[in-house]
């Protein structure tokens, strides 16, 4: 019975969308890339620096690289990771959201510690109070078993 | 025989270069990273081992990147181990995949290994992608493969699946909703079925809402709700958050997690995280940020909190100095501590000058150590037009698990960057 009533509210939702996707006027198409500009995307970026807080055709401010943004990036990134690509590489993500990385990020750039990169310092030993506290962040990266092979000589 | 990661990488692109068509006002971007890292281990027995493990990280980007058309993606990493215990080489391959995108750009195909972000899936699988934008607010994606991930050492893939799409609903400066949806199978038994939603409302005011949840099918309840408000106020920005994670429905306790989530899901406990980020930019130079977490448990512990603030002050463009205070305040001591860091990044003509400096306190300790010392200095120099850089680094370490540690790290960094229509090097990023 429930399986038939979200089934139904499926169909319902995507009967909405049709109906106003086809009232609505053409969309915006993203480019390819961001167009080239002077040392781009070497630093923490602010979007709304040339782009002002306009919404339209996307919300800039967004996507505004905070001192804390890597570690809030996730909502973002979760509604078109389209935006990201137009900027940093595939690989430039993979540095974290990845298969198995060996390297922790903030060791890999060791030297760029003004982007605030996971596990800086004796993380080993935080990562016993933060796990406990929260430990859905840690699952993200480390929650199956190949990306967990760190994990598994203590927690087996 | 055995290919390794770093050869398939390159296999994988020799089609795209064979073909005339792709080759003519190809671009090309090919980063190396090859890193040295030296340090010592004790043995516990009086002995000593020196690995001196050796990694390439290789990055290939061919095609056409910066237009639509067609391109290769690819990285993965190796490494051999220079010193003691010199036999366990590993390596991965991360990504190698094709991707197309008409001159209109109204879809977008891949195939080939790949990292798929679509709502609640966050997945690297082998197989092919499909994001078309058939309506003109509405935009479908679906994808199907084989999940790289579910087993340590990527055997027995056979009866491994993933499939799964994500519907999306934008009205350009009103909002994005996306609804996705996810289905693995392990070994031929279904693991893991999800679906999710996906929200961004731009309100009056340059507000914004922001938001995701996600509703596991297998065990039927809420998995998790994160919501967050953007509330833009002149020179601050204020970012309340909230979010609610059911252990039983967030972490799976079968075969395709690992510890100790598959312990956790069976605890029953629901995790509530609400508080807020709040920035300040009083000049273009300076920023603050501070943050405040409250944890909320039902079973196990009692309230906790996390406070940040962190301040970062820039000259001359990419220098910056900053520092930064932070203080676990959990329920019992075992889980608090005080946090400190400074840094600096100081850029030269030719180079660049870096430091770091971590202190933290624990209120109980660990291994009978009440605090932990982190400092790194290090520094860099460029070459051949920025095309090639070096870096070095000196870590110490003093910690409950490594005693007055010391480590060495060399990155030498190739930017290969040949586009016909670009003067200068393309962002390392």
């Amino acid at each position: 019975m429930k399986k038939i009533q979200n089934l139904l509210a499926i169909s319902a939702f995507l009967m909405l969308l049709l109906a106003t996707a086809c009232t609505a006027q053409k969309g915006y198409r993203l480019p390819a890339a961001h167009p080239e500009l002077f040392e781009f995307a070497q630093r923490r970026e602010f979007c709304t620096k040339c782009h002002g807080f306009q919404k339209e055709p996307i919300d800039f401010q967004r996507y505004n690289h905070t001192p804390l943004f890597t570690e809030s990036h996730r909502l973002v990134a979760y509604q078109d990771d389209r935006v990201c690509a137009l900027c940093h590489s595939f690989s430039f993500c993979n540095d974290c959201h990845a298969t198995r990385v060996e390297l922790k990020p903030s060791l890999k750039n060791q030297t760029e510690n003004y982007r605030r990169m996971q596990h800086r310092g004796d993380y080993l030993a935080r990562h016993r109070i933060e796990g406990r506290m929260d430990p859905t962040s840690c699952f993200r990266c480390h929650g199956n078993p190949r990306s967990s092979q760190t994990c598994q000589p203590c927690h087996g | 025989m055995q290919i390794g990661p770093l050869t398939y990488l390159l296999l994988m692109l020799v089609p795209l270069v064979a073909t005339p068509a792709a080759s003519t006002a190809a671009e090309l971007q090919l980063v190396s990273d090859t890193i040295l890292r030296g340090f010592e281990r004790d043995l516990g027995r009086g002995g000593k081992v020196s690995p001196v493990p050796a990694y390439q990280y290789l990055q290939v980007d061919y095609g056409s990147l910066t237009t639509p058309g067609i391109s290769f993606h690819g990285n993965g990493w190796g490494r051999m181990n220079l010193g003691d215990d010199a036999g366990d080489g590993k390596g991965e391959l991360l990504s190698a995949f094709l991707q197309y995108l008409p001159p209109g750009r109204d879809y977008q195909l891949r195939a080939g290994r790949q990292y798929i972000f679509e709502g609640v899936a966050r997945d690297s699988l082998d197989g092919v992608y499909a994001k078309g934008f058939l309506l003109p607010t509405l935009s479908m994606a679906a994808y199907l493969g084989s999940p790289t991930v579910l087993d340590s050492e990527g055997e027995d893939r056979g009866s491994d699946f993933i499939y799964g799409g994500k519907i999306t609903q934008s009205r350009s400066g009103l909002y994005d909703l996306g609804i996705s949806y996810r289905h693995l199978t392990n070994n031929s038994e279904r693991d893991e079925e999800s679906l999710g939603s996906d929200l961004a409302l731009l309100l009056p005011g340059k507000v914004s809402l922001l938001g995701h949840s996600a509703y596991n099918l297998v065990t039927d309840g809420w998995g998790e709700h994160s919501y967050e408000l953007r509330l833009p106020l002149g020179d601050f920005t204020l970012s309340p958050f909230y979010q609610r994670y059911r252990y039983q429905d967030f972490f799976n306790s079968r075969s395709n997690s690992a510890n100790p989530f598959r312990f956790l899901q069976g605890t029953g406990n629901t995790l509530t995280v609400f508080g807020t980020e709040a920035f300040w930019y009083p000049v273009e130079q300076a920023e603050f940020a501070l943050r405040v977490k409250n944890y909320d448990y039902d079973k196990r512990f009692g309230s906790s909190q996390f406070y940040t603030l962190a301040a970062a002050w820039r000259w001359r463009i990419f220098s910056e100095i900053g520092g930064e205070l932070g203080r676990m305040q959990g329920h019992e001591a075992v889980n608090k501590y005080l946090l400190g860091r400074g840094y600096c990044y100081w850029n030269l003509s030719r180079g660049f000058l870096s430091g770091d400096v971590m202190h933290v306190r624990y209120d109980r300790a660990i291994y009978a150590q009440k605090s932990s010392w982190f400092v790194s200095l290090g520094g860099g120099t460029r070459f051949m037009d920025d095309a090639l850089t070096l870096r070095l680094s000196f870590d110490y370490s003093s910690d409950p698990y490594f005693n007055r540690d010391v480590r060495a790290l060399l990155r030498v960094s190739y930017l290969l960057d040949k586009n016909p229509g670009r003067s200068s090097p393309g962002s390392l990023l």
